[in-house]
């Protein structure tokens, strides 16, 4: 199965590392997902919004939010997502309207890794804003920043001070650092500090014009009380996500790291993707056939896929454990490592090089070995 | 006889023109018949007393409520034990907004005196949308605009010293009742002073202070729940 993304859509991987991660799917029927799909654990929904839709979009996701509530809507959403640019896109009326009517269609589970989010840009952030997505109880902001521009350029501080007033329980800051520099990444980094974010997502380091290695920015970020968890995410100190890395419970996702319970994600909209029954789907990238499908009461999957063989799983179930633990148990107390020459030697490898090290029963990743989890990951895939 | 004129077929005692209701009826240019059909799904309650509970947090969201007359007060109650008043509702003022993203209250609404109220149940709401199409869409336009405004005041409040948010508050509920063409000058506070230092985030005795200091500035003149305000000018330069 190959994963779409093309600017603009609604889903885009964000790191090399996680491409690898989807990388060996294969496709496979959707009714295969749904079929091993988990009857009472809860699920996750993703719903995209981009800029240049049609008027009748918000009721076509409608519908296809209907579609899915009649195969899922027994179970809790843990986490409700509006992603993209919804702000951008909808009317405060029609967000008002979504918002009752996923919660109309599906239960909400509120405990502390549950969230009700919504995706924002910079040009989004007015009072109007605010109140309509607090008035509507939304518990996370996740604003969508571009590094390429200085603080100053974007006006970031007033913007962050208004946010503050409404007191959202949690902030995200994702940054795209992709056509930044340095000492500009650092500006940001200083701005946005002050505003105590529970979390800051930061990608594109790789293509920066002098590239900041994650070792590097993990190590000043330390100094400020934030941690890595992933390889791009920052999260302050007590963040739920923190202790689930500590505890060893911790998932990837395309759409962040999150505690494992939640075992299906819906992705609702065009070019949206899903994970259901430990594969995933996609939707159709064409609005003319995501169209086209709701009208006739089908769900609009372009493709699906998953795992092909236990072998692959297992390995898949390694790299998550690397992205999301920073560490595996110790090769000689593994099963899958243990039998398996290859996957021993890319260990004693990433060892020897200094990229792991062992502490107590595992292997954890080093500093150094931080810059090079991609690679270790790659070389999992090949083996 | 203009539309504005009209009683309110929601209660006979009330002119269209006062009702907030008539930001859902008329701007539709609904048809008398469309009208009835309307009135059919919003249920006209008994009068309610004091300190009885309209809805109570946790309970699943079925409808929202427009104020008839009297006045609710809407609040959480913490873990331990703790009620945050979190709004005020006059006459022609919708509440009950809270429940529309979870499905269930996050609030419990109160009479604050006796009053009456309208209920819209949601699911007949979205019955009759099929019958009058744009219904849906205006309504949800009707409750964006109430709660942004909702939170807008919250925010407002919270963030400013014990003059400026007594200040603001007094200002709100002049601007309240200006919309519903009463005096905007002279109105009665239908909560208590230990329900307005709640909701403001102050103790009871410096909102009496507060109060004080004000008469003494002639900016009002209080007696009791009777507010008259002398000097507009300066309490909205006080509000900031």
């Amino acid at each position: 199965m190959h994963v779409i993304q093309t600017p603009d859509e609604a889903f885009q991987l964000l790191s090399g590392t996680e491409s690898e991660f989807l990388s060996p799917l294969v496709n496979c029927s959707l009714d295969a997902l749904f079929k091993s799909n988990s009857v009472s654990a809860p699920i996750a929904l993703n719903l995209h919004f981009h800029e240049g839709l049609k008027s009748d979009y918000l009721q076509l996701l409608i519908k296809e939010l209907n579609l899915y509530a009649q195969k899922f809507g027994q179970r809790k959403a843990a986490k409700t997502w509006l992603r993209g640019t919804p702000l951008n896109c909808l009317s405060a009326a029609e967000i008002t309207e979504i918002a009752f009517l996923s919660a109309s269609n599906f239960e909400m589970d509120e405990d502390i890794y549950s969230e009700y989010g919504f995706e924002c840009s910079v040009a989004d952030i007015n009072e109007s804003n605010l109140a309509l997505m607090k008035g509507l109880r939304f518990t996370t902001l996740l604003l969508n920043i571009d590094a390429a521009h200085t603080p100053k350029t974007q006006q970031i501080w007033p913007l962050l001070d208004l946010i503050k007033q409404y007191k959202f329980q949690e902030l995200q800051l994702r940054l795209n650092a992709s056509n930044s520099d340095v000492a500009t990444l650092h500006h940001w980094l200083e701005s946005l500090l002050a505003s105590h974010p529970q979390l800051i997502e930061l990608y594109g380091l790789e293509e920066m014009s002098e590239p900041i290695l994650l070792d590097q920015l993990t190590k000043l970020m330390s100094a400020r009380g934030y941690t890595l968890i992933g390889d791009r995410y920052f999260v302050s100190e007590h963040h739920p996500l923190l202790r689930l890395k500590q505890s060893g419970k911790l998932q990837y996702t395309p759409w962040g790291l999150s505690h494992p319970k939640i075992k299906d994600w819906i992705g609702l909209g065009i070019g949206a993707l899903g994970k259901i029954g430990g594969g995933y789907y996609q939707n159709t990238d064409k609005e003319s056939e995501y169209q086209s499908n709701l009208s006739q009461d089908k769900l609009p999957v372009q493709s699906s896929g998953k795992y092909p063989n236990d072998n692959t799983t297992q390995v898949s179930a390694l790299i998550e454990q690397l992205i999301c633990l920073h560490q595996i148990p110790n090769p000689e107390n593994h099963p899958l490592i243990g039998e398996n020459p290859r996957i021993y030697e890319i260990f004693q490898q990433a060892c020897h090089k200094g990229w792991m090290i062992e502490e107590g029963k595992n292997l954890s990743i080093s500093s150094q070995g931080l810059n090079h989890l991609h690679e270790i990951t790659q070389n999992l895939l090949c083996s | 006889m203009s539309s504005m004129d009209a009683k309110c077929p929601h209660n006979t005692e009330t002119n269209c023109g006062d009702c907030r209701m008539n930001a859902l009826c008329l701007p539709l240019a609904l048809q008398t018949n469309e009208v009835a059909q309307l009135d059919e799904i919003i249920q006209r309650g008994r009068p309610l007393q004091k300190d009885r509970h309209i809805y109570n947090a946790g309970e699943e969201f079925k409808s929202v409520f427009a104020v008839r007359s009297g006045s609710i007060k809407s609040y959480t109650v913490s873990n331990d034990g703790q009620e945050q008043v979190t709004g005020f509702h006059l006459p022609g003022e919708i509440f009950g907004m809270d429940g529309i993203a979870h499905n269930h209250y996050t609030n419990s609404a109160l009479a604050m005196e006796t009053a009456a109220v309208c209920e819209i149940p949601f699911s007949r709401l979205q019955e009759l949308s099929i019958a009058i199409p744009s219904l849906q869409n205006h309504f949800f336009q009707l409750m964006s605009k109430e709660i942004t405004n909702d939170q807008h005041l919250i925010t407002l409040l919270s963030k400013n010293s014990a003059e400026e948010r007594v200040a603001t508050l007094l200002l709100s509920i002049s601007n309240r009742n200006l919309r519903r063409k009463l005096s905007g000058a002279r109105f009665r506070l239908p909560m208590s002073r230990a329900d307005i230092g709640n909701y403001l985030g102050l103790t009871v005795e410096t909102v009496s202070r507060v109060f004080g200091r004000f008469q003494k500035q002639d900016l009002l003149k209080v007696d009791k729940k009777e507010i008259e305000v002398l000097d507009f000018d300066k309490l909205r330069a006080l509000a900031n």
